[in-house]
């Protein structure tokens, strides 16, 4: 299996030649796409394009002394308090919801009347109520993550096994008890679904709100690359974020394996 | 016994009255439809009886009685998965009527070898085969050290010869641990091979049918008690009983 994807790789070996089989030759064409523009972009000299080793270089730098380290920390700061406030509501809610019928009803007609509404929506709002500081952009992530997670921990919470809870019951398990050891980690393959949906918005989210509101964070630099029209600069940043991106993927998929272990063990059984 | 079906009201038991001693192995057998499966969830507590009572250790049930545990026909949804099987005997001992005494992984080692997990303390239930994860959760309920044992059709969905292994299992149990069983089934082999009394109920819940005491000698075993000339003669009277 991948190590950093959870998209299974088909199986069919069909007349399809050995090396376009292998991965390899996905990367092999990355890097030709990758030459492909190296080529382009020295061969057209214009300030609308950068070439590949112009990047690299400008990469480096901006990395050792330049902007980039401040305004990853900040985005990821603002992302990871939102994130986390987010994770941890949506589940009690979402698992209050399930299991209690009064939490139901009072909850559920405006979270579902709020639910469709685009956050970028919901910025100029914020804003006037929250300023431009933390407090608002740690609000917008922790929206935009909120209901991703509480669908799946709603969900979840509501599909435990009616033997599972039956057993909960003869064994004499108070409610609180049921919850933490039953109800909520037989949710818990569905609750990773939605914290892994969540992690990709909160990323997108945290960069899209340093745009708006303009004090920092990767957004606010593209914003000012941009508008001095810095390409390499520009192109370094979208890099940039597409690896915070992919490591933060990575690091998510590597948690989950250990807490989930006994769910993609189960599942991997059943095939 | 009456409880409110999706459209109607559907009587599942009644005029049913029954006494079961302490440590009696009770049998009940009876067609589907019989209302036996809801008798031991009327038993378990987890469904409130419409009319009449249910006295355990001569208190009047009001959900599930502190001293019971119940061991399902689906085990599989049954265990934790997230926990081994050891994980999931200390859960038993953790959620015990009675806290048994001693060291807890003493005790997780004793319930498992008396089920014969022994060497499956580590794994996870979806790696055993079925009959070895209902023997997990036999381990289980004995592990919280309840004075009865409900088992509904614990034992129907596996094979014919982990079905033998159950069978010896639980009366293993039984002998030590003194609990009461009350034992749902529809095969009148079983009832008559493990009980020592088999409850008949009548085909559309109409109370008992017939409540025989069988009596066979113990220790049970596989080939012989199942040619004792009694053990064919219960059989053929209660097929004879249950068929008709």
């Amino acid at each position: 299996m991948a190590t950093n994807s959870t998209v299974t790789t088909p199986r069919r070996a069909g007349r399809v030649p050995r090396a376009l089989r292998s991965r390899i030759f996905g990367w092999l064409v990355f890097a030709g796409a990758l030459l492909a523009w190296q080529r382009y972009a020295s061969t057209h000299p214009s300030p609308r394009y950068a070439t590949v080793t112009d990047v690299a270089a400008k990469w480096w730098s901006e990395i050792i002394g330049g902007p980039l380290p401040a305004a990853i920390l900040q985005t990821l700061r603002t992302m990871l308090i939102g994130y986390a406030v987010a994770a941890v509501l949506a589940v009690v809610v979402g698992v209050l919801m399930a299991r209690v019928r009064f939490v139901y009803v009072l909850v559920e007609p405006p979270l579902e009347l709020l639910r469709p509404m685009p956050i970028s929506a919901v910025i100029p709002l914020l804003i006037l109520y929250l300023g431009i500081d933390d407090a608002m952009k740690i609000s917008v992530v922790a929206l935009a993550a909120f209901f991703h997670i509480l669908l799946n921990a709603y969900s979840g919470a509501g599909s435990t096994p009616r033997t599972m809870m039956d057993t909960a019951r003869t064994f004499g398990l108070t409610w609180r008890q049921t919850m933490t050891e039953v109800v909520i980690p037989a949710a818990a393959p569905g609750i990773f679904v939605g914290l892994r949906s969540a992690l990709a918005a909160s990323l997108v989210i945290s960069v899209v709100v340093g745009m708006i509101a303009g004090n920092d964070g990767l957004g606010h630099l593209l914003m000012i690359q941009q508008q001095s029209f810095l390409v390499t600069d520009l192109i370094v940043g979208a890099v940039t974020i597409a690896m915070l991106g992919y490591v933060l993927n990575f690091a998510f998929l590597f948690v989950e394996r250990r807490i989930l272990h006994w769910h993609f063990g189960a599942t991997r059984h059943q095939d | 016994m009456t409880y409110r079906g999706r459209r109607r009201e559907v009587t599942a038991l009644r005029d049913l009255s029954l006494r079961i001693g302490a440590g009696e192995f009770v049998a009940v057998v009876g067609r589907s439809g019989c209302g036996k499966s809801t008798l031991l969830r009327l038993l378990s507590g987890l469904l409130p009886a419409s009319a009449g009572e249910i006295r355990v250790a001569g208190e009047p049930i009001d959900g599930p009685p502190r001293q019971a545990r119940c061991v399902f026909q689906d085990y599989a949804q049954s265990l934790l998965p997230w926990k081994t099987v050891a994980g999931n005997v200390r859960f038993g001992l953790r959620h015990a009527y009675a806290a048994p005494a001693g060291d807890h992984d003493a005790l997780v080692a004793h319930y498992l070898d008396l089920v014969g997990l022994g060497h499956a303390a580590d794994r996870y239930p979806w790696e055993l085969s079925g009959g070895m994860q209902q023997r997990a959760a036999i381990a289980r309920a004995l592990a919280a050290g309840p004075r009865l044992l409900l088992m509904d059709e614990a034992f129907s969905g596996v094979d014919a010869l982990s079905r033998a292994t159950l069978q010896d299992v639980i009366l293993r149990a039984w002998a030590e641990a003194g609990v009461t069983v009350v034992f749902v089934t529809h095969d009148i082999d079983e009832a008559v091979y493990l009980a020592d009394r088999v409850v008949v109920l009548h085909p559309e819940g109409h109370g008992v049918l017939a409540d025989v005491r069988t009596d066979l000698p113990r220790p049970r075993e596989q080939v012989t008690t199942r040619e004792l000339p009694d053990f064919l003669r219960h059989r053929r009277d209660l097929l004879n009983l249950v068929l008709d």
